[in-house]
């Protein structure tokens, strides 16, 4: 169409605002799309924590703290759960596999987690992706130790690593388990998930270390058990922190559930992972939605920018506009002439801002990633984000009728010549 | 004598809330006539100008052209109507600087299909009866033509602006005041080139000015100031 064609000349003429307009719009379109972007990101890798239990228990608190010490390794459980209990629960004939949980011991600020087998067999995250090690083995011996990810890539540990755990959860700790060190025996693939920041012992090895504890507090003097003396003790724990469930029929959930929260032994409490996650994000989702509501009001900031540019330059236009009517432009072209302005500037922002928002990804992705387990996929826009860019373009085009129709107006007055 | 191309009569016109400007009982224009009308800036005649294109309504009297009552059509077209069959010439600064001299000059077949096909039915496309134009008008270069429009000296954009009011062959065109940035020695030219281009193309010529010296070489000079009845302020 002639009057696209006309439009842009005019533009090109005009190139150094308009392309400040551009910038200026392509740079919010960045960041809304950005923002879009880790914000789904976020929320899927969130979701997918944990995959394939059905059921997680701990003693009696709320959900979201279960969720949080259980699989975040965030805060701290009140109480412990009985081992008797456990065993009693994980018998059940509903029950297919039980993974048990022993928090409370940490290595310079990452969390120690006491397990068994049943955690490398039955632990899953993402869509049901298992655990797999890039080097090394299991544990086997009482005082080995398998590392996640991130903990053996910024600590620098290798197989065969020796390392001195501390109890409690801080990052300094002024009581360690010195004399019974462990040794990496192997390190697990990257999951994006806080198992990359867990460092994995038996329940027997957690159950050693704290085998002559007395009150909290390490024995003294002929009261202490050496490394090679706790060998030859019963190593069962007597208490664990939690457990994840799998059950052989999903059907069996809410039954089970109500089972263990009704237990007669010690109070407990069972919940679905999923839904306690979901009750998490909304409580998370209030941030998340604010910074998306922040991007939008910057989108619209770049857009009213845009709307000023071609404003205050309507006035120096008046002679074009002349020019244009006296050739036979109907002042319904005057219009159309800076509606199509106004979109071109917006389209033309879109474009750049996608650019600019594929190189920014292309760059930050694998830091994103290792620092943050943030996957950012180079993909195509999704459908919501098409639908943001359709929103931004309607804006526009809503926006670009305004100087439109005040240069309608004025051609109307203006006739065919003007002298400025 | 045949209709007239222009008929104007009992026209009268005021701004919204001033007095009447322009109050004219009678004034004509023949078909391939060149008419001289001496109004000096400040006598309604930029206001006229617009009557006669349809860009303003006058409260009272009739505007016909070809024939063609202009109070009888509607707003668009008017507008229409006006860009089939009048080309129009201002004093300066009227071509788009950030187009081509060609595309200048085809400006109006980009609105008007009756002037595209007219001018198509001579060349081959739009740019050939362009440079065909501007080549009478004594712009030869090729080079040129394909140089913005903002990037010629003033004599250069006024035979540019004439091509584009001449092509596709319009029967009225206005000339508002052309000359009026020239020396002269270009303005003869211009004049004389203006003045064998309409007669080419058929078209009438309205030239406004308030240079008397010019009027001698027109078909007929009128003098707005008597042409029009409504006092006229003294200064502007």
């Amino acid at each position: 169409m002639y009057l696209m064609r006309l439009a842009l000349q005019s533009l090109a003429n005009r190139r150094f605002s308009a392309l400040l307009t551009v910038i200026a719009i392509a740079l919010s379109v960045t960041l809304l799309l950005s923002v879009e972007r880790v914000r789904t990101e976020a929320r899927a890798s969130f979701a997918s924590t944990v995959s394939g239990t059905d059921l997680i228990v701990g003693a009696r608190s709320g959900s979201v703290q279960l969720l949080l010490y259980s699989v975040f390794r965030i805060g701290n459980a009140t109480n412990n759960i009985r081992w008797d209990s456990f065993e009693q629960i994980s018998h059940q004939p509903q029950v297919k596999w039980a993974i048990p949980l022993s928090l409370g011991d940490s290595h310079r600020g990452f969390r120690v987690l006491g397990t068994n087998q049943a955690y490398f067999d039955h632990y899953r995250f993402g869509r049901d992706q298992a655990l797999t090690l890039s080097q090394g083995k299991r544990f086997s011996d009482l005082y080995d130790a398998v590392l996640g990810a991130d903990i053996a890539r910024e600590l620098g540990y290798q197989l065969g690593t020796e390392l001195v755990l501390a109890h409690g959860a801080g990052a300094v700790s002024f009581v360690k388990h010195a004399d019974k060190p462990f040794r990496v025996v192997g390190i697990l693939a990257k999951t994006g998930t806080p198992v990359d920041r867990t460092i994995h012992i038996s329940l027997e090895g957690m159950e050693a270390l704290h085998v002559d504890w007395q009150q909290g507090m390490p024995a003294r003097g002929a009261g202490k058990i050496s490394a090679e003396q706790a060998r030859e003790l019963d190593l069962t724990p007597a208490a664990i922190t939690a457990f994840m469930l799998g059950l052989e029929r999903r059907i069996d959930t809410f039954a089970l559930q109500r089972q263990i929260n009704e237990f007669s032994g010690e109070p407990l409490l069972a919940i679905l992972p999923g839904v306690a996650l979901q009750e998490l994000w909304s409580l998370l989702s209030v941030a998340e939605k604010a910074l998306l509501l922040v991007s939008v009001f910057v989108v619209l900031t770049g857009l009213v920018g845009m709307l000023t540019a071609i404003l205050s330059g309507l006035n120096e236009r008046r002679r074009e506009m002349a020019v244009l009517r006296s050739v036979g432009a109907r002042p319904l072209h005057i219009f159309s002439l800076l509606v199509l302005e106004a979109v071109s500037l917006t389209l033309a922002g879109i474009a750049l801002g996608l650019a600019l928002l594929y190189a920014g990804m292309a760059v930050a992705r694998p830091w994103l990633e290792q620092q943050y387990g943030l996957f950012l996929p180079l993909a195509w826009p999704t459908r919501s984000e098409l639908q943001l860019l359709a929103g931004i373009l309607a804006a526009s085009l809503l926006m670009g009728c305004i100087p439109a129709w005040r240069a309608y107006r004025q051609a109307l007055l203006d006739g065919l010549s003007i002298r400025l | 004598m045949s209709t007239p191309l222009l008929q104007v009569s009992d026209l009268q016109f005021a701004w919204p809330g001033q007095p009447l400007l322009l109050d004219i009982p009678a004034f004509s224009l023949q078909a391939g006539e060149r008419l001289f009308l001496k109004g000096p800036s400040g006598s309604g005649k930029t206001t006229l100008l617009g009557l006669l294109g349809g860009v303003h309504q006058p409260q009272q009297g009739a505007i016909t052209l070809l024939g063609q009552s202009l109070r009888q059509l509607s707003a668009l077209r008017r507008d229409r109507f006006r860009a089939d069959h009048t080309g129009y010439l201002f004093q300066q600064f009227n071509l788009l600087p950030y187009l081509s001299v060609l595309d200048n000059v085809t400006l109006p077949c980009r609105f008007s299909s009756l002037r595209r096909e007219r001018a198509l039915r001579q060349q081959p496309d739009l740019n050939t009866a362009a440079e065909h134009l501007l080549r009478e008008l004594g712009l030869s270069d090729a080079t040129l033509h394909q140089r913005s429009a903002g990037a010629l000296s003033i004599g250069q954009q006024q035979r540019v602006a004439a091509a584009r009011a001449l092509i596709g062959s319009p029967e009225l065109v206005i000339a508002d005041e052309p000359t009026s940035a020239l020396d002269a020695d270009s303005r003869d030219a211009f004049l004389k080139l203006l003045f064998d281009e309409c007669a080419q193309m058929g078209s009438s010529l309205l030239f406004v000015s308030h240079d008397t010296s010019l009027a001698t070489r027109f078909d007929r000079a009128l003098s707005l100031a008597e042409l029009n009845r409504a006092s006229q302020p003294e200064i502007l």
